[in-house]
């Protein structure tokens, strides 16, 4: 075939259909056009019903074979007057003590500093917190609804320095939308300290992994006791002293960790407390990417995981009546009903200039200051590795980092222009942390997962497209 | 009264211009805003700014609190300054909401020092409807067709130019900040209230009927509630339903609507103009183009309508290139072009409108 398409192929057992990178929607064919489309017959063998398909979905801007020209992210240009004014978010790394020892926690002295940094007993001061908080006030000036988040280690260890940041910056940002938020393990959280968050509006997310017996299996403190029952208490009385904005003030995060049973971390939302109200959860699989050995998820678990998605489809498209399931699954299918209807919209076409969707633009939607002082894009990234510094409070942003990170695929320009997930790339600069550069190998290692995540998506959108007109009969 | 202005906005524009060109007591010396906002503040705003409210304190004699978008998040500190104002014997115009013991509190501090406390009047949901009359004055309606899209500089400059003109025209639009202006401000309690549908018609035909009432006004202005055209099914931005809902209460005799520049096409426009017409009953007299751009992609992002600032001339261009509804179009930011809105509007309701 000339000028071959970009595109991907897909079939159902109900239906063919390609994946247009060039308009980013997805299109149902027949047949006798998908085998032609994946040429596996010629344009002369198709009928001429077929064959005037192909030429109107032509007419219409699909099977386009257009490429990217030039790898490069669009705001690479306008990216110093954005971080001039334009910031949203600073976090803040108050502490590097924890009182939890975590068994998947990547500063939990897994790595001996050598990929991520460890668990010490550092703390950030008043006057680089000062600092941060004046060069975020400074570069968010335009920006009406700037945030602050708290992080550690656990950041209610420093919660007199944590206290003082809050009380400074509502000084500070008076006249702006400015919200607090705070990820912490909820074992210090007195009376006092729920008393000084609930007046202040902070939107808490609080991590809690199962009930005891999962909970406690990975969330120890460092004398191996488990720490379940003080969130737990925290967590009600948060609730409680939240009153109305509870439901968006106080959230739980999940940490589903290989050793966890699926089925048995669900049943903490068979707990009355749960019933009674409807808490925020969110959830995440353990993160392997600073630890030296990988994880390695059962096959139990990935049939439990994906099962739990699948009766969250089956809710959600209303075919069975009566499941139960963990809220973040709803919110999974949120998210999947948003990116079906993004895949309806479409676009008109790659542009000539662009990069694959992963990284992100640091320092623009948040950007994370140590306790030294240096600037990360976010609180994921390795704080060891030099190619990941975006600056310091003390010398500003480094632009030429920002844009390198910005513009990370260059690296592996080929394979991405060729990648027919490239809008959809799920790889984010984090992936070519090479400790003193940014490097492609880590990179293309996981090409593989982020397409197959794509991959996942687009079966996803096909089967509630085919199950909203397939699927017409209900009991 | 030598006012200041606290908290400023870009949003005050309309208003500090309205009172600077009309003759009343108000005349503002100094506009302070937060020391964070100030760079968010446009420097044509018509007056001096400052970000010092203690230095600007010593020298006016009325304090004007004005409503503003964040000013839940300012709440405490509005209230320490009206009390701080108050102490300092200066008269306090509020356009803000207090809650009721903190205006208990300012109206009793501004009795023992004989200060004037004029304060936005609160509006109360009535047990009973009265029955539904249609407006004896010309009723002029501005719509925008989504929310973010701000009318208020044309709904201020058209209540002035019509007055200026000799029609004793009152406005009842959306800000709070109406009652500088001699004007009322939409009941919002009535749109969020959980009473029937058919009964917040009546209530808002009442109302706009008390006010004609009072006033006898030739012509009144209406500001539309929220955005009247839905942007895409999965953007919230009200699904119309405030629009539609006031569109029930009030007859309209002219119409005018703000679009972003990026809808200005010759194709589109009439098509709103019908779809404007079934609707809400009010064909689209004319379009007021604002320098005001939808950012569509970052809009289906983050689920809401999302708009960008332009530069001033880019509306007068686009209206420049539609020459076949050159009729239709007027530049919301352009003088001369509202002045022509004016004498449009004259002409199309004069048999309406009492010659003077």
């Amino acid at each position: 075939m000339k000028n071959k398409p970009f595109i991907k192929l897909y079939r159902s057992p109900r239906g063919f259909y390609f994946y247009d990178v060039n308009r980013d929607t997805i299109v149902g064919i027949n047949e006798s056009v998908y085998y032609y489309l994946s040429e596996t017959c010629l344009y002369e063998e198709l009928n001429e019903e077929d064959k005037a398909y192909v030429e109107h979905l032509r007419e219409k801007g699909y099977l386009s074979d257009k490429r990217v020209s030039e790898i490069k992210h669009e705001q690479t240009d306008e990216i110093e007057e954005m971080l001039s004014s334009q910031c949203h978010q600073l976090i803040l790394q108050v502490t590097r003590l924890c009182n939890l020892v975590c068994s998947y926690c990547p500063y939990a002295n897994k790595t001996d500093n050598v990929l991520q940094r460890n668990h010490e007993n550092k703390h950030m001061s008043w006057e680089v917190a000062k600092k941060a908080i004046d060069f975020f006030a400074e570069h968010s000036s335009t920006y009406d609804s700037p945030s602050i988040s708290f992080y550690g280690g656990e950041p209610l260890i420093e919660f007199e320095l944590l206290k003082k940041c809050v009380e400074y910056s509502e000084e500070l940002f008076l006249g702006k939308n400015l919200s607090f938020f705070m990820t912490t393990n909820a074992t210090l959280m007195s009376d006092e300290i729920i008393d000084f968050l609930a007046e202040h509006d902070f939107k808490l997310l609080i991590s809690m992994d199962g009930p005891p017996s999962i909970h406690d299996i990975n969330r120890k403190r460092s004398d191996g006791t488990g720490s379940f029952a003080s969130v737990f208490e925290a967590l009600k009385k948060a609730y409680k002293r939240y009153g109305d904005n509870a439901a968006l003030g106080v959230e739980i995060n999940m940490v589903l960790a290989p050793n966890n049973d699926i089925d048995e971390a669900f049943s903490l939302f068979d707990n009355e407390f749960f019933r009674n109200n409807s808490v925020g959860v969110s959830s995440s699989v353990a993160d392997d990417e600073y630890l030296e050995y990988k994880l390695e998820y059962p096959s139990e678990f990935k049939a439990k995981y994906n099962y739990y998605f699948f009766l969250a489809f089956l809710k959600s498209m209303k075919l069975v009546e009566g499941i139960d399931i963990p809220e973040f699954y709803n919110q999974s299918m949120f998210m999947l009903k948003r990116n079906y209807m993004q895949y309806k919209r479409g676009i008109n076409s790659l542009p000539d200039t662009g990069c694959p969707g992963g990284p992100c633009v640091p320092g623009h939607t948040k950007f994370f200051v140590n306790v030294y002082g240096d600037m990360f894009p976010c609180e994921r990234v390795s704080e060891i590795s030099k190619c990941m510094k975006i600056g310091s409070i003390y010398d500003g942003f480094d632009y030429d980092a920002i844009k390198k990170q910005m513009n990370v695929s260059q690296q592996t320009s080929d394979k991405c222009r060729e990648c027919y997930a490239q809008l959809h790339c799920s790889l984010c600069q984090a992936y070519s942390d090479g400790g003193d550069e940014l490097v492609s190998e880590r990179r293309l290692a996981n090409c593989k997962m982020s397409c197959s995540r794509f991959d996942s998506i687009l079966k996803t959108c096909i089967l509630f497209k085919e199950t909203k007109t397939h699927y017409t009969w209900r009991p | 009264m030598n006012c200041i202005i606290y908290p400023c906005s870009n949003e005050l524009i309309p208003f500090i211009d309205y009172i600077d060109k009309v003759d009343n007591d108000l005349h503002i010396v100094k506009a302070v805003c937060p020391v964070v906002c100030r760079s968010m503040v446009s420097d044509n705003l018509g007056c001096d700014i400052s970000t010092d409210f203690d230095a600007s304190l010593e020298i006016c004699d009325t304090v004007i609190i004005c409503d503003y978008k964040n000013i839940s998040s300012m709440y405490k500190d509005i209230v320490k300054k009206i009390i701080l104002s108050l102490e300092k014997n200066k008269n306090v115009i509020c356009c803000a909401e207090l809650d009721e013991n903190d205006l208990k509190k300012a109206y009793r501090l501004a009795k023992e020092k004989k200060l004037v406390f004029r304060y936005k009047n609160k509006y109360e949901i009535p047990k009973v409807a009265d029955f539904y009359t249609k407006q004896e004055s010309v009723v002029i309606g501005i719509g925008s067709m989504f929310s973010p899209l701000n009318t208020d500089m044309l709904y201020c400059d058209l209540i002035r130019h019509l007055n200026e003109s000799g029609y004793k025209t009152v406005g009842i639009g959306t800000s709070n900040n109406n009652m500088l202006i001699n004007s009322y401000t939409l009941p919002k309690e009535l749109f969020r209230s959980s009473i029937s549908s058919d009964e917040k018609v009546f209530f808002l035909n009442n109302f706009i009927n008390d006010i004609e009432l009072l006033k006898c006004p030739d012509i009144i202005v209406v500001q539309f509630p929220g955005g009247m055209s839905n942007f895409a099914e999965e953007v919230l931005d009200g699904y119309t339903i405030d629009a539609y809902t006031f569109s029930q209460a009030v007859s309209v005799d002219y119409f005018i609507l703000g679009i972003p520049v990026n809808v200005v096409t010759p194709d589109f426009l009439p098509e709103l103009d019908t779809e404007y017409k079934y609707k809400y009953n009010c064909p689209i007299d004319a379009f007021a183009i604002s320098n005001i751009e939808v950012d569509i992609e970052l809009s289906f992002d983050l689920g809401e309508v999302v708009i960008t600032t332009l530069d001033k001339s880019h509306a007068w261009n686009y209206i420049e290139k539609c020459s076949d509804i050159k009729d239709y179009l007027f530049c919301d930011m352009n003088d001369k072009s509202r002045n022509a809105l004016v004498s449009d509007f004259i002409e199309k309701c004069s048999n309406n409108v009492e010659e003077l």
